[in-house]
């Protein structure tokens, strides 16, 4: 036992002996000072009375909601694809369809529904739905949010979150009454409707930067303050479901997950985002407050770039990796609620089939595929991570690092990179490094999202370019009958896990915080968060 | 430059009228604008360090603006719009015609002019900043003088061995604690923000406390040389009262140095505002500029490097203008 591991031993102890009563919290503290336990205190100390009732905790007021992403995309819901961004629109705006925490879907802004044709679908739409600045919604709302979301219009067709629509032309029937009609059948029609905030036609036709300044949504609160890294949120009283229960949230940027559980922990905040998985004991010990946890739909991989050697066109090469990582040991290194991943389809999507082949530590089996590529240990190549964002990501590409390496059969130069600079690295000049960390969500149970963006050529992130991937996809995608759909799917996950663009190694844990005084808050798999149902006990 | 601490102490005591202070008065004007020039010189050569390294950094501030996986020629097109696409000498130029006209450009994710941006979160880091050396001193200068007077016995020695500790502690783990006992455990001050007065209390002690063993040690060392000259024999041998040499007679010089080790904590106390700002979520230029630097939003980084550089050159200017007074050798000095 080393001296590090004898300090955490009698702080251990220490921490027991508090509890107990029979040490004093001086004398802890004494000896935690003695030991210079600066990252092991925080945990001690919070299980050691955090339930002690204080003067200074929150009063009746505002939900007090700490993020962790920056305010960085701009109000228009179809600009962008960030996580932020479609988590804060779910309140300000409404959409046909809602997606819930379960990942099903139930009506929305449409009350009913129904399919004319392969193509063609037909939305009844609820009465008295108002917008922000009193406007009322009609049919003529929905076709002008749709064809510009769907990139049916010229304007639409820069945007980054057209991508994922097929165009659809919107035909309005009557005032409640809106047809949608794609160019070609397109499965995930519905789940698709569920990320397409509904604008006002008005508001539309001011243009894009209007619509980047000035959100005017129908959802239950609307945006009463907008500064950098705050955004207060004031009931909507004319909302179409009646008012939300809080009178005002207060959505905060936080960067530091320590500052934003302090906050928590002190009664300074409601809810707080992304706690990371070693902090959650720290909450369970906590009376006042309580971490919330699920799988989410966001797949943490090894990403090769495949325009590139040495594993552009090598798929045993790539396989020989997958054979040479230990990643149910990466999973239990971040702990939580995370899952080995056994596809590269996360646990909540549809269509979702296991892979039964399980990549595994097989020394054998990596020698065996080396063999096959034609290449001779050992390979070389370059790792990006990122850190400061995915929880442990320095130890999980450590361990995969010490893993490749045990048995001789590659060579791996490890890079970390804060976020900004591991962007560059991927997409930048000169494409450097050849294997990359990373994660990506789904906002919906519908898988289109996730592989249209990632793997589909050209404009996969890492330069995958397979043929038949990209013809599943597609497939997929404009398939509107959900067992051809699942048929399609489950061809497509086969085809990944052979092919392997990338290695997925888990499906991300998702924690929150929430004080006791919170009612009625869930969590999402897709990282959004609605805070219409939720109330504050003062 | 200010004399160093045995120059300024030895040169102690009561100053009479001298025929130099005439002839300085003469010379004012060419002190302090010889000051301004080299002030004007480093937050031109800060501005110009600033400019080149944030870019020599990796990261594309227009790919961060946008999702990934966004085409080349949207991405070509922010950078156009951003004013990034052009060569850098082409770019440091207009930054440079920017900075003569006082403006420091417009924030890329704010798209907000910076000026303003630094303007609204300076006055959360100066008043910490102010908080932090009020407190630093108030707290530092009694227990300096009490271990000076007390020298080699039992206070002098707990005084130092608190003042190693102090020193001895980085910020952040300071900061940690106090949160955890005082925010957490007992819920007396806030974890976070800046609400009040309260909210005063955790940054201001993280941040003084390693300044206060600084200046505790600088008081004590400047106390006990200045109560070993002859004038202090002479104080005590006419009957002046203990505590009037002490904190009249002997502090008066022993506190020249402490001027000058004033000057240069501004820079410790804004530099480590950047740290305690981040634990406290301290709504200052500190978390501006972590902000701003994780996202490559040069223009803002580049105007709180500025501005905090800036501040730091003028409150040393001042000192500077100060100790003159002060110091005799330093007006000589100037003159010469």
């Amino acid at each position: 036992m080393n001296a590090q591991e004898r300090g955490t031993e009698l702080l251990a102890i220490a921490e027991h002996k508090l509890q107990r009563g029979e040490l004093s919290r001086r004398g802890f503290l004494r000896l935690m000072a003695a030991f210079g336990v600066a990252v092991g205190a925080p945990a001690a100390l919070a299980g050691c009375g955090g339930d002690e009732g204080g003067d200074a905790a929150t009063s009746a007021g505002p939900l007090r909601f700490l993020v962790a992403e920056a305010f960085w995309a701009n109000w228009n819901p179809y600009g962008h694809t960030a996580q932020i961004g479609f988590k804060i629109q779910r309140d300000l705006f409404d959409r046909l369809v809602e997606v819930q925490p379960d990942m099903s879907i139930r009506p929305g802004l449409a009350e009913s529904w129904r399919q004319l044709d392969e193509r063609t679908w037909e939305f009844k739409l609820h009465s008295g739905v108002k917008f922000h600045n009193g406007q009322s919604l009609t049919a003529r709302d929905v076709k002008a949010s749709v064809e510009l979301a769907s990139g049916h219009v010229p304007e639409g067709r820069k945007l980054p979150m057209a991508t994922i629509w097929l165009p659809h032309e919107v035909v309005v029937v009557d005032d409640q009454t809106v047809r949608l009609r794609g160019a070609r059948p397109f499965g995930p029609l519905l789940n698709t409707l569920a990320i397409t905030d509904i604008c006002s036609a008005a508001d539309i036709a001011q243009g894009v930067k209007h619509l980047e300044t000035k959100p005017n949504g129908s959802g239950a609160f609307r945006l009463a303050e907008d500064s950098p890294n705050k955004k207060v949120l004031d009931r909507f009283d004319e909302h179409y479901r009646g008012p939300a229960k809080l009178q005002q949230v207060v959505w905060e940027y936080i960067q530091d997950p320590q500052t934003r559980l302090n906050a928590l922990l002190a009664g300074q905040a409601h809810v707080i985002d992304r706690v990371e998985p070693e902090q959650v004991q720290l909450i369970q010990r906590n009376q006042a407050v309580q971490p919330i946890a699920v799988t989410s739909a966001e797949v943490q991989a090894f990403w090769f770039r495949q325009d590139k050697k040495p594993f552009a066109d090598n798929a045993p090469l790539r396989r020989a990796v997958a054979w040479s990582l230990d990643r149910q040991a990466m999973v239990e290194l971040v702990g939580g609620r995370a899952q080995l991943a056994d596809g590269h389809f996360a646990t909540p999507l549809e269509f979702r089939k296991p892979q039964s082949l399980q990549y595994a530590l097989d020394p054998e089996r990596a020698r065996a595929e080396l063999a096959t590529a034609g290449v001779s240990a050992p390979v070389g190549f370059e790792l990006g991570a990122s850190v400061g964002f995915y929880p442990k990501s320095r130890e999980v590409c450590e361990l995969a690092k010490q893993n490749l390496e045990q048995n001789g059969l590659f060579k791996v130069k490890l890079t970390f990179l804060e976020l900004a600079a591991w962007i560059d690295m991927l997409f930048g000049k000169g494409k450097p490094g050849e294997l990359f960390h990373g994660g990506w969500g789904n906002l919906t149970r519908d898988p289109d999202f996730a592989v249209a963006t990632l793997l589909h050529s050209p404009g996969a992130w890492t330069g995958a370019h397979d043929k038949q991937t990209d013809a599943l996809i597609d497939q997929g995608k404009t398939t509107g009958d959900p067992s051809g759909r699942g048929a399609v799917y489950e061809r497509l996950q086969q085809r990944l896990w052979e092919e392997l663009p990338s290695i997925p190694f888990m499906y991300s844990d998702l924690s929150n915080g929430v004080s006791d005084k919170v009612s009625g808050y869930a969590l999402f798999p897709t990282f959004v968060t609605e805070f219409r149902g939720v109330s504050l006990r003062a | 430059m200010a004399a160093s601490p045995v120059e300024a102490t030895t040169a102690g005591g009561p100053l009479p009228p001298q025929p130099g202070v005439a002839r300085w008065r003469g010379g004012v004007g060419s002190f302090v604008l010889q000051r301004l020039l080299q002030a004007v010189l480093v937050v031109f050569g800060v501005a110009c360090v600033t400019f080149f390294v944030l870019r020599l950094v990796p990261g594309d501030p227009a790919r961060l603006m946008l999702p990934p996986g966004t085409g080349e020629d949207v991405v070509a097109g922010l950078r156009e719009q951003l004013g990034t696409d052009e060569p850098l000498p082409v770019q440091f130029l207009r930054f440079l015609g920017g900075l003569l006209h006082g403006d420091l450009g417009s924030s890329f994710r704010q798209s907000r002019p910076v000026l303003p941006l630094v303007v609204d979160a300076f006055p959360a880091t100066l008043g910490l900043a102010a908080t932090t050396m009020l407190v630093a001193v108030v707290v530092a200068i009694p227990l300096g003088i009490l271990a000076a007077a007390r020298s080699g016995r039992l206070p002098d020695r707990l005084i130092l061995m608190v003042s190693l500790v102090g020193q001895s502690l980085p910020s952040f783990w300071i900061g940690v604690m106090l949160v955890l006992l005082f925010s957490i455990q007992r819920q007396w001050f806030p974890a976070i923000g800046n609400t009040g007065p309260a909210s005063y209390v955790l940054p201001t002690i993280t941040l003084a406390a390693v300044l206060v063993a600084q200046l505790v040690r600088t008081v004590r060392q400047g106390m006990l040389e200045v109560l070993q000259e002859d004038y202090i024999r002479t104080a005590r041998a006419k009957g002046v009262p203990a505590r009037k040499v002490l904190l009249v007679h002997a502090f008066k010089n022993a506190a020249i140095p402490l001027v000058t080790v004033l000057g240069l904590q501004v820079g410790f106390v804004l530099g480590g505002a950047f740290v305690v700002e981040l634990i406290f979520n301290w709504p200052g230029v500190g978390l501006l500029a972590l902000e701003a630097i994780k996202t490559r939003d040069f223009p803002v980084v580049q105007g709180v490097v500025i501005v905090v550089a800036t501040v730091f050159v003028c409150v040393n200017l001042l000192v500077d203008v100060v100790y003159a007074f002060l110091n005799p050798r330093v007006r000589l000095g100037a003159e010469g």
